[in-house]
C-alpha cells in the first residue's frame, strides 16, 4: 500500500483550532460583507445588506420552497443519469477497445466545448420542457464521469487486476468484483467535479426559460432589480451545492475509508 | 487495463496425438520450447523444463532475466509466443488454472478484510464451509487474529503471509511465487520460509519460486533452474539439489549446498 505523504508536512494545529477557523472563515466573509453595505461603501442598491437577503426570503414566502425544490430535483436526477450514463460508457470503453477508438475522439472534442453553450439548441430542440433541462445536464456531467472512469481505470494497479484473474474471475465480472472497486478512489474527484457542473447547468437552463427554480427566480429578479433577491438566490445556490458535495463527499469517504486510512490523509 | 487486451484464447492445440497424449499422462508442471517477447523484443526463448509433481523448482536469475514474464506465462496471464505449457497434463487454456500465484508486486485488494480477500471471488456469500476453510488458512498463516483487519493495517511480512494463505486456501496443489521475500527484513524473512515449509508439508505442492537469491533457491528447492539474462533470456543450467524434497529444513546445511550456491552463482555470471 502505497502513502501519500503529505500528512508529513502538513502545519495541522489542534481540531478545536480547525474548527474555530472553519466558522471563523464564514462569518468573516459575512463580516465584511456586512461592513461594505452598510458604511454605504458599494451603494446598497448593488449591495443589499444580510439583513435585506433574510427579508427576502419572507417577501418570497412558500414559493421560495418551490424554487429550492425544482432546481434541487433537476440537479439530482441530471447528475444521477449523467453518472450512470458516464460509469457506463466509461467501463464500456476500458472493457473493449474498439468501443474506446470509437468514442475517445468524440468525448475528447467535446469534452473542452462548455456544455452552456449548447444551451440555445437544446432550447430549439425541447422548447422550455423539463426533458431539455435534464437531458443537457446529463450530458455535461456524463462526459466529465466518462473521462474520470476511463483514466481511474487505467491506474489500477497491474497486481491487483491479475490477481483477479489468477483467482478465475470472468472478465465481465471482474470489473463488477475488481476493477470499479480499486477505481472509486480515484472517481472522487471526477465525480465532485461533475456535480459542480450539474448545478451551473441547472442554473443556466432556468435563466434561459423555467417557471420555477433559483435560476428562474435569478432571472425575473433582474427585471424588477430586486437585488436581494437575487443574492438570496446564489446563497441558496451556493448551500444547495454545499450541501449536495458534502454527500457525495461522505458517501466517498464510507466506500473508499480503506484508501483514505492507507494513505493517512487528514479529513 | 490496454495491457491486458491480449488475455489468454485458448491455442488452437499444435501438438501430434502422442505427445497430447505423454502430456496428459503427466502431472506437474511442464514446458517445452518457451519463447515470449514484448512487441519486437524477445525476452525469452526455448525455456524447456519439467517440474514432477511434488516438488518446487526455484527460478534464479538476475534482474531482466524473464522471471516475472515466465511466471506469468505458467499462471496463464500471458500467452506463449512459441512452445507449450503443461500443467496437470493439460495445456492451453486461460489465466485461472492456478490460483496459488503470489505475486511480486502489490496485489491485495485493499478494499476487502483480511478474510474477505482470502474468500475472493465468493467473499460476498460464502459457505460456512469456505468461511472455515479461509479461517483455518489465516490461522495456519499467523493472521488468525486479523480475519476483520484490511490490508494496510498489516506491516509487510503480513501482507506476505496474507498473500501466501489466499494464494494457497483452494484445494490446488500449485504455487508460483514471485520474489515473495524479496521485500521483507532478513527475520521475516527466516519466518516466512518457515511458513514456505508448513505449507508445504501441510499437502504437497507443485510449483515454481522466482528468486534473485541463490540461498534462498538451495535452502527452499528442490532444484534450482538459470535463467541466463540476455537477448533473450534462456535456461543456462538445471541443477538438482541433493536430498531434494526429502530434506525440507530451513536449517538444511552442508558443504554441499555452500558448493552448489557458489556454483549457482557463478553460472549466473557468466
Amino acid at each position: 500500500m502505497t502513502q501519500s505523504g503529505i500528512k508529513e508536512i502538513q502545519v495541522l494545529g489542534s481540531a478545536g483550532k480547525r474548527r474555530s477557523l472553519a466558522i471563523l472563515g464564514v462569518l468573516g466573509f459575512v463580516i465584511v460583507w456586512t461592513m461594505l453595505s452598510i458604511l454605504n461603501v458599494v451603494p446598497r442598491l448593488l449591495l443589499p445588506s444580510p439583513w435585506r437577503v433574510i427579508l427576502a426570503i419572507g417577501d418570497i414566502g412558500f414559493a421560495l420552497l418551490v424554487h429550492v425544490g425544482a432546481t434541487v430535483v433537476r440537479v439530482f436526477v441530471g447528475f444521477l443519469l449523467g453518472s450512470a450514463l458516464g460509469v457506463g460508457v466509461g467501463v464500456w470503453m476500458q472493457y473493449d477497445r474498439r468501443v474506446f477508438a470509437l468514442l475517445d475522439g468524440v468525448v475528447d472534442t467535446w469534452r473542452p466545448v462548455p456544455p452552456v453553450a449548447l444551451v440555445p439548441f437544446f432550447i430549439l430542440w425541447f422548447g422550455f420542457a423539463e426533458v431539455g433541462k435534464i437531458l443537457l445536464v446529463t450530458l455535461g456531467t456524463g462526459l466529465v464521469v466518462t473521462v474520470a472512469v476511463v483514466e481511474a481505470m487505467e491506474r489500477i494497479p497491474a497486481g491487483v487486476v491479475r490477481w483477479g484473474l489468477v483467482t478465475g474471475v470472468r472478465r465481465r465480472h471482474l470489473f463488477r468484483l475488481v476493477l470499479l472497486p480499486a477505481a472509486m478512489p480515484e472517481l472522487r474527484s471526477g465525480f465532485r467535479i461533475a456535480l459542480a457542473i450539474a448545478v451551473t447547468l441547472v442554473v443556466v437552463s432556468e435563466f434561459m426559460g423555467a417557471t420555477y427554480g433559483l435560476g428562474y427566480l435569478i432571472n425575473v429578479s433582474k427585471v424588477t432589480l430586486s437585488t436581494a433577491t437575487i443574492l438570496l438566490g446564489i446563497i441558496i445556490i451556493g448551500l444547495v451545492s454545499w450541501t449536495l458535495d458534502r454527500v457525495l463527499r461522505y458517501g466517498f469517504d464510507r466506500a473508499c475509508a480503506w484508501d483514505i486510512r492507507a494513505k493517512g490523509a487528514i479529513r | 487495463m490496454v495491457k491486458y487486451a491480449a488475455v489468454w484464447q485458448s491455442p488452437e492445440s499444435t501438438m501430434t496425438g502422442a505427445r497430447e497424449k505423454t502430456l496428459r499422462s503427466e502431472s506437474g508442471i511442464f514446458l517445452e520450447n518457451v519463447g515470449f517477447a514484448y512487441g519486437d523484443s524477445k525476452v525469452l526463448e526455448g525455456i524447456t523444463f519439467y517440474v514432477p509433481k511434488g516438488q518446487v523448482w526455484a527460478l534464479v536469475g538476475r534482474s531482466g532475466s524473464g522471471k516475472t514474464t515466465l511466471i506469468h506465462i505458467i499462471a496463464g496471464l500471458f500467452r506463449p509466443l512459441t512452445g507449450e505449457v503443461g500443467i496437470s497434463g493439460r495445456e492451453g487454456m486461460g489465466p485461472g488454472r492456478i490460483r496459488g500465484v503470489v505475486f511480486q508486486e502489490d496485489s491485495l485488494l485493499g478494499w476487502l478484510s483480511v478474510e474477505e480477500n482470502v474468500m475472493f471471488p465468493r467473499h460476498r456469500r460464502p459457505t460456512p464451509e469456505l468461511r472455515r476453510t479461509a479461517q483455518d488458512m489465516l490461522t495456519a498463516v499467523g493472521l488468525g487474529d486479523s480475519l476483520s483487519r484490511h490490508p494496510f493495517e498489516l506491516s509487510a511480512g503480513m501482507q506476505k503471509r496474507l498473500e501466501f494463505a489466499r494464494a494457497l486456501v483452494g484445494d490446488d496443489e500449485y504455487i508460483l511465487a514471485d520474489e515473495p521475500f524479496g521485500t521483507v527484513d532478513a527475520l521475516t524473512r527466516r519466518d516466512l520460509w518457515r511458513l514456505w515449509f508448513d505449507l508445504r508439508s501441510q499437502r504437497p505442492r507443485t510449483g515454481i519460486l522466482a528468486t534473485h537469491d541463490p540461498e534462498e533457491a538451495v535452502r527452499l528447492c528442490d532444484a534450482v533452474i538459470v535463467l541466463q539474462r540476455g537477448a533473450p533470456g534462456h535456461v543456462a543450467k538445471v541443477f538438482q539439489i541433493p536430498g531434494g524434497v526429502h530434506q525440507l529444513d530451513v536449517s538444511r546445511e552442508g558443504m554441499e549446498l555452500l558448493e552448489l550456491k557458489e556454483e549457482i552463482i557463478e553460472s549466473l555470471a557468466e
